[in-house]
């Protein structure tokens, strides 16, 4: 059985469940599920360079549990709660000044494009479901 | 070596409060758009998506500027 024949036979339901679920541990992956190749790639790239240049510009320290972006932040992938994690508790990071709400913004803007994608991931699968 | 590489992201990089800081503003103007126009065309082709990216970016930044300018123009006449 092809992989595409496979993924015609999911249900609709766990196709969109599938869909958002990869979308948010990995951005772009809930595209790739669907068929979406290039979307995926295009997502993947550009929400990753988003996120890794912020973190990079204010270090791991953007990432704070306490501050209300971490809500924006970890729709980007649930690995930001292990950065955060690792920033707070083992690195003891923490960032402030302009280099801080650049990389808030940053990885912030990248998590809220990634609910964006989620979004139209579970929209393309509800359309291609069964 | 997840944390080797992680090692790298410890320290932030030194941003002046100066005009030029507002430039780092482009690349994440580039990647919205970039991102938006990806999951909003039917067909992902290479001409039509970047012409269009580059027309979202470019509407962007020109209504940041128009709205820079109109802040800078109520300040000037407001406060002085």
């Amino acid at each position: 059985m092809s992989a595409a024949s496979a993924k015609s036979n999911i249900p609709r339901p766990v196709l969109m469940f599938l869909a958002a679920v990869l979308a948010w541990w990995i951005p772009g992956a809930g595209h790739l599920l669907i068929g979406g190749k290039k979307r995926g790639i295009i997502i993947f790239i550009s929400l990753v360079l988003a996120f890794v240049f912020g973190i990079f510009i204010g270090s791991i320290g953007v990432i704070d549990f306490k501050s209300p972006w971490f809500y924006a932040q970890i729709l980007f992938s649930p690995i930001t709660a292990y950065l955060g994690y690792l920033g707070s508790n083992v690195f003891h990071l923490s960032s402030y000044g302009r280099p801080c709400e650049i990389g808030e913004i940053y990885t912030g803007i990248a998590g809220m494009m990634n609910l964006l994608c989620i979004v139209n991931a579970v929209y393309l699968a509800n359309s291609k479901g069964k | 070596m997840f944390q080797f590489v992680l090692a790298g992201f410890t320290s932030p990089v030194h941003i002046g409060t100066t005009p030029y800081a507002f430039l780092l503003a482009l690349p994440l103007i580039a990647i919205i758009a970039v991102v938006y126009k990806a999951t909003k065309l039917e067909k992902i082709e290479l001409i039509p998506f970047v012409r269009e990216s580059f027309l979202l970016f470019g509407s962007i930044v020109v209504f940041m500027v128009l709205t820079a300018v109109g802040v800078f123009i109520f300040m000037k006449l407001t406060i002085g």
